[in-house]
């Protein structure tokens, strides 16, 4: 009568630490976001950052870059994607040093280089803001697939992660977790 | 099954501590370096599956009662069945905050130190194993061993309320996370809360019923109040091995 408790309950909880054992060796990391394969070369941006510079995409080169579309007037989704970022940056620690948050306008005609800037300041002084004439920002807009209407005040929303190589590699929600962006950014750090 | 020596049983009570025990460390393993649910859950409910037959023996529920209304044995199987009617109730409050920590939070958890969770999880199943012992030692008629028993499971229960009370609750609060700071919050202390009132409530039954052992009221014959308080101890341990993982295991931080 024991020992028949005894070997089912053995062979149940073996099969439990068998599969267990077999997870732990096999999973391998993946990515959390909407991933993009094979991976594009993302399209080259020119324009001006907060601090009256010119910026190219490219510049950005060896590091992970995160894009996001919006406008500093925002009241609801730009600043809570802000803030998921700068805690992804958090949560990278060290590492966030080879990533760049960059910010491009989706509304010309209120934002400028300063209001950018002290958006941008209030979640990470990293973060980089792009601003342009309309006309260099509607290239980028189109390129990335960005839907700008109503002033900038409806836009599309993703988050984009582009690779060290310039390679566009995935797009997030907004409310994707900050631990998970961060996870597929160190991923991509370590390809 | 039945099991006809004394030995038996004991032995039985601490076979099925083992697998309990080892799927608690398989089951923070899993959560830790795995993070599969599903794996999880399925440990729960084994873990559970156990629990409710081999040491709330949910089987009796079964027995034939005899047609002597007047016997002891039908008023015992009438208030096992009520019992167990009252667990089923108390099951919905339980469930229905499980499923409200899942509606509210998803798969994220809340910022809970899982070593402790993991150490308040082993007190109390440890205080199963006891409670189980004590109730087999009763049905002997060993009344020396279930003294002893009731009493080490009391410990290991107030041991329980000091873990979650004295610790897990006091840390908590000192990270800002307070019943109405935010969801996370509010739903931890609801979900411990409740369940350690009836950790308490367990206590009280646990002492009364260790007062009245001690006076010889209860022998192998007579005894539903010890069967009684472990049914309602153990329902209580059930309780947490879905509120455990729930709260310490299942879901990523933030």
């Amino acid at each position: 009568m024991q020992h028949k408790l005894l070997w089912r309950g053995v062979a149940l909880i073996g099969g439990l630490a068998i599969v267990s054992g077999i997870l732990f060796f096999s999973i391998k990391p993946s990515f959390h976001g909407a991933v993009i394969n094979p991976p594009i070369p993302a399209a080259e941006i020119n324009l001006t950052d907060f601090n009256g510079s010119p910026f190219t995409l490219s510049s950005l080169r060896g590091k992970v870059v995160i894009l996001y579309f919006g406008y500093t007037n925002c009241p609801d989704e730009c600043p809570l994607t802000m803030a998921h970022l700068k805690l992804a940056m958090d949560i990278l620690g060290d590492k966030s040093k080879f990533v760049k948050v960059v910010m491009v306008t989706t509304d010309p005609a209120r934002d400028t280089a300063e209001s950018m800037k002290n958006f941008l300041g209030k979640f990470n002084s990293n973060f980089i803001g792009l601003v342009g004439t309309r006309d260099e920002l509607i290239k980028v807009w189109k390129d990335y697939g960005v839907t700008v209407e109503d002033g900038g005040e409806t836009h599309s929303y993703f988050v984009y992660m582009i690779d060290q190589a310039g390679n566009f590699r995935e797009t997030f929600l907004p409310d994707s977790l900050p631990v998970d962006m961060a996870a597929d950014a160190r991923l991509l750090l370590g390809e | 099954m039945e099991n006809n020596n004394k030995a038996d049983v004991l032995n039985q009570g601490v076979i099925i501590f083992v697998f309990l025990a080892v799927l608690t460390a398989l089951e923070f393993f899993v959560a830790i370096e795995i993070g599969a649910i599903v794996l999880l859950i399925i440990m729960a409910i084994v873990k559970v599956g156990l629990v409710i037959y081999y040491y709330m023996h949910i089987t009796r529920l079964n027995e034939d009662s005899g047609d002597d209304k007047h016997s002891l044995k039908y008023k015992t199987a009438t208030n096992r069945l009520g019992l167990w009617l009252f667990l089923l109730s108390d099951s919905f409050v339980f469930g229905g905050l499980l499923v409200s920590r899942f509606y509210l939070l998803s798969l994220t958890r809340p910022p809970l130190n899982q070593t402790l969770g993991l150490i308040v999880t082993s007190v109390l199943l440890l205080s199963s194993f006891f409670m189980n012992r004590a109730e087999s030692s009763m049905e002997y008629g060993d009344r020396k061993g279930f003294t002893a028993s009731i009493i080490i499971t009391l410990i290991l229960g107030i041991g329980f309320i000091a873990g979650v009370l004295g610790v897990e609750w006091p840390s908590a609060l000192a990270e800002g996370i307070t019943p109405s700071s935010n969801t996370a919050g509010a739903i931890f202390f609801m979900m411990t809360g409740m369940h350690a009132l009836h950790v308490l409530t367990g206590l009280i039954f646990l002492s009364v019923v260790l007062r009245n052992g001690r006076r010889g009221l209860y022998s192998a014959e007579k005894h539903w109040a010890v069967e009684a308080a472990a049914v309602y101890w153990h329902f209580v341990d059930v309780v947490w091995i879905f509120f455990y993982p729930a709260l310490y295991l299942i879901g990523k931080l933030i």
